[in-house]
């Protein structure tokens, strides 16, 4: 699939760069483009697709898909609360929600039946007043209702991604602010998000495409992630109608468009010379799996140390797979618990009154459930995600990490033949049992031979029915 | 001898301290069968969930608010003990083997394990036995209990071949035995409803209807059992399971027709073979079931062994010993080398499971055929005895006639 543009009246076309200093000694670069076009695709001649291929190589999304949002991280980044993951949204009207499922667990690689029956798992995020927000669209909002959530951190298609959607930061990447890109080193990040934004709207006949590009890495190995060779210089590209890059704290912004010339070593020393900024969470979170892995009933520990006072909320999640125990639910302090069933979603809400500097504790069991084959991942030896847990505190939300924890699974080389003795053994005994039902016993003097002769009567008597 | 044992028994569940965690024991409890599911169905009713909201608790309503109400370990040894005397009392015909009975019953460590680890099938096995015995004794309660033993457990409506036998024996004309069955049937039926609808104003929704009832075949547990067609179901497509559910579950109605012509020719006048058709039936409904615990399969074996006396003139009972040993030693080494390391093939389980059971189903159709054989054997004894007494007769009366011949000659001479 890749946009096909025959006739455009009116494009935008802007990219910034913005760089953030959460703390003394990491920085976050931000990519943002903005790609508008008005396109009239009931004019076109030859068949197009919206959204591009390159991104998303295995996705073939059929029907008319209006919205697609696609997000793919990979690290950890405690300033955004956001945990490992990849998130898919699909807006469409006519399409089968079925095959997109279907589809994008390709892409993720984990079981369908999560995605069918653990869609009640969602949470709402309202983007914070600065540039940094868990989805990157801080001013759009998501539909919570069609939010399906993927588990598969370690699959994530930022690798295949990043090279192939250079071409959308305008000039194949090889201008503008996407020429500090490298694909080959930006992995050594400590945390990378991908996410991408597709829209179409009938109406004004607009095709709406954000990218949002998040890398954070540590800011004295800037050089070693980025494309910033000093003898190199930073042309802008045409294509674009805006190019901006972006310092938080001294709130510098370059345009480079009217720059005319602009040498990436400048870029870095800016870097050098800016103020930094604290950032503290106002509470701590652990979260573990406790337990032998081989076990078929595991725990789960989650610590919460505030630092200030307040109310804190955990809501415990558990798929299908999981079933908790409730009455091993234990906590320190006195809470509120409250059990949620959705379907074969299982959630535990529990409320608390915490102090500075007290440690809230939560300890649960819960058993692990034999899924059906088709249910398993392609690595089942991988586990079975126990995905985050949202804490809001004082009204903040905060994610704690996911665990991957062991599940059994059956012998997968071997069905048939189970299938096959198995049968084999009832068949031969409702066959005995009707046969002497309906069978008349005539008792006849055996004769007396030699031993192998009786002992191979008697071999035939017990076989034969 | 046994009254020993059994006091001895008492002392020690009472006096021993028995918080220790059995449930690590391969084979002994299940899903269905486990105390968890009361603690957890507890807190759920003390917090003002609904029990059947949660996952995994098959006991029905009635037993669980009964247990909960009664909150007392007691009512298991109190069911156990129940249990022994009622298989004694019932098929204990001769002195020997109610004896013998009743000392395997209670020296058995794995009906002492049972009540430790407080299974509720016990439950299931009392309403069995309590069914046949008002069967035999006082008629009118005999269906209300086999509707509380199928609301219990609806794997036990092979009982209803034992009970048509009873039935039979005791009436003289079809009409009659046709009628008591059918009037059976609808208040066995009535029963079962009435207690749908305690279970429903008690629990308050239907829930546990789907729960309970429709769960029951498909769970996601596991843990192996001794169950034949555990391996089976958890290795099966999803798109199969339902067909071959559907046709398991259906199965073993179809073995009630045959099991009753077996033994109505034979079971007429011996009481005897009731236990043993009673074995044997239930074993034909367990072995469609994939979560079998391991006293369920002590009780078949009892009950099985009532005609001890002409089985062991059959080779399978050799493989009795063979397979104990196969399901308790080297089943449950397997069982810890692939519960506690993940690393064994669960195949390995299910093999030898499966060895075991080519063993039993030989066990108790050559025992089948041994007693029809035995009885057939004894037919036609009693068929010559009475030929024997006929030409006897015939050789008398005909020493008669010569008799009288001889002496009318001598009369006349």
């Amino acid at each position: 699939m890749f946009i096909f543009f025959l006739v455009y009246v009116q494009a935008q076309f802007s990219s910034k760069l913005h760089f953030h200093y959460p703390n003394a000694d990491e920085s976050i670069a931000e990519f943002r483009i903005i790609n508008k076009h008005e396109i009239d695709f009931t004019k076109t001649t030859q068949p197009f697709s919206l959204f591009p291929r390159s991104f998303l190589e295995n996705l073939h999304i059929e029907g008319k898909v209006r919205e697609l949002y696609i997000s793919s991280t990979q690290g950890m980044m405690p300033e955004l609360n956001a945990p490992q993951h990849g998130v898919l949204i699909i807006t469409n009207e006519d399409a089968d929600q079925q095959i997109a499922i279907n589809q994008i667990s390709e892409i993720f690689r984990i079981a369908k039946y999560n995605m069918i029956h653990d869609q009640a798992y969602y949470y709402k995020f309202n983007g914070n007043q600065s540039y940094l927000s868990f989805m990157g669209f801080d001013d759009d909002t998501i539909q919570v209702g069609k939010v399906l959530l993927a588990q598969d951190p370690t699959d994530n298609i930022c690798i295949d991604g990043i090279e192939s959607i250079l071409k959308y930061f305008g000039c194949n990447g090889k201008k503008g602010v996407a020429q500090i890109i490298d694909p080959n080193t930006i992995f050594r990040s400590s945390y990378l998000s991908l996410q991408a934004k597709f829209q179409y709207d009938e109406s004004t006949k607009t095709a709406y495409q954000k990218i949002v590009l998040l890398v954070k890495y540590e800011t004295q190995s800037i050089s070693k992630i980025f494309n910033l060779d000093p003898n190199l210089s930073y042309h802008s590209c045409p294509e674009f109608d805006s190019e901006f890059i972006q310092h938080s704290t001294r709130e510098i912004t370059y345009n480079l468009k009217s720059a005319e010339q602009f040498r990436m070593g400048q870029l870095s020393k800016i870097q050098d010379d800016t103020n930094m900024i604290k950032y503290s969470p106002k509470i701590t979170l652990r979260k573990f799996s406790a337990g032998p892995w081989f076990a078929f009933d595991s725990y789960i520990h989650l610590q919460v140390t505030a630092n200030e006072d307040g109310i804190v909320s955990v809501l415990l999640y558990f798929p299908h797979e999981f079933t908790p125990i409730y009455h091993t639910l234990e906590t320190n302090l006195e809470s509120q618990k409250q059990f949620i069933w959705e379907k074969e979603t299982k959630k535990i809400i529990i409320n608390a009154k915490i102090k500075q500097n007290e440690t809230f504790l939560v300890k649960i069991k819960f058993s692990k459930k034999l899924k059906s084959f088709e249910e398993y991942p392609h690595d089942p030896e991988r586990g079975q995600d126990i995905i985050t847990t949202p804490v809001i505190f004082n009204g903040e939300l905060y994610l704690t990490s996911h665990q991957v924890t062991r599940q059994p699974y059956p012998d997968f080389s071997m069905p048939f033949n189970i299938l096959t003795f198995s049968s084999l053994a009832m068949g031969y005994f409702f066959l005995q049992i009707l046969g002497m039902a309906v069978d008349k016993f005539i008792l006849n003097k055996p004769e007396k031979g030699s031993l192998a002769q009786r002992l191979l009567r008697k071999i035939f008597s017990l076989i034969s029915f | 001898m046994y009254r020993i044992a059994l006091i001895l028994k008492c002392l020690l569940w009472f006096l021993g301290k028995w918080d220790v965690d059995l449930t690590w024991l391969p084979y002994f409890s299940n899903p269905y069968t486990q105390y968890n599911n009361i603690k957890e169905a507890k807190y759920l009713i003390a917090n003002n969930y609904n029990p059947y909201s949660s996952d995994g608790i098959f006991q029905k309503p009635l037993l669980i608010y009964g247990l909960i109400i009664i909150d007392n370990d007691l009512v298991f040894l109190i069911a156990d003990i129940l249990i022994c005397f009622l298989v004694a009392y019932l098929f204990g015909a001769k002195q020997g083997y109610r004896k013998s009975i009743l000392l395997f019953y209670h020296l058995n460590p794995i009906i002492f394990a049972n009540i430790i680890l407080k299974n509720t099938n016990v439950f299931d096995h009392l309403f069995m036995l309590l069914t046949i015995f008002s069967a035999l004794k006082t008629k009118f309660l005999s269906p209300i209990l086999f509707g509380f033993l199928l609301y219990l457990n609806p794997q036990y409506f092979i009982i209803f071949a034992a009970i048509s036998v009873i039935f039979r024996r005791e009436t003289e004309t079809t009409q009659k035995f046709a009628l008591k069955l059918v009037g059976f049937l609808l208040l066995s039926a009535l029963t079962i409803w009435c207690l749908l609808y305690i279970s429903y104003q008690i629990t308050g929704d239907w829930q546990f209807i789907e729960k309970t009832y429709i769960d029951y075949y498909f769970p996601k547990d596991h843990r192996p059992t001794i169950g034949f067609l555990w391996a089976l179901f958890s290795g099966l497509f999803s798109k199969y399971k339902s067909l071959y559910h559907a046709f398991f579950i259906l199965l073993p109605i179809c073995y009630i027709l045959p099991l009753y012509n077996l033994f109505v020719k034979y079971a007429k006048r011996e009481k005897e073979y009731l236990g043993f058709m009673i074995g044997v039936s239930l074993f034909c409904s367990f072995l469609y079931f994939q979560y079998v615990s391991i006293s369920d399969l002590v009780i078949i074996f009892i009950l099985l062994f009532q005609r001890y006396d002409w089985l062991f003139n059959s080779l399978p009972t050799i493989v009795i010993v063979h397979a104990g040993c196969l399901i308790l030693f080297l089943g449950g080494g397997l069982q810890l080398i692939w519960t506690d390391s993940f690393t064994g093939n669960p195949n390995f389980t299910f093999f030898q499971v499966f060895v075991s059971y080519v063993f039993y189903v030989i066990l108790v159709s050559e025992g089948v055929r041994e007693m029809l054989k035995f009885r057939t054997i004894q037919k036609t004894e009693e068929k010559e005895k009475i030929k024997d007494k006929g030409e006897e007769e015939k050789k008398l009366k005909d020493e008669k006639k010569e008799r009288k011949v001889i002496d009318d000659k001598l009369k006349e001479d």
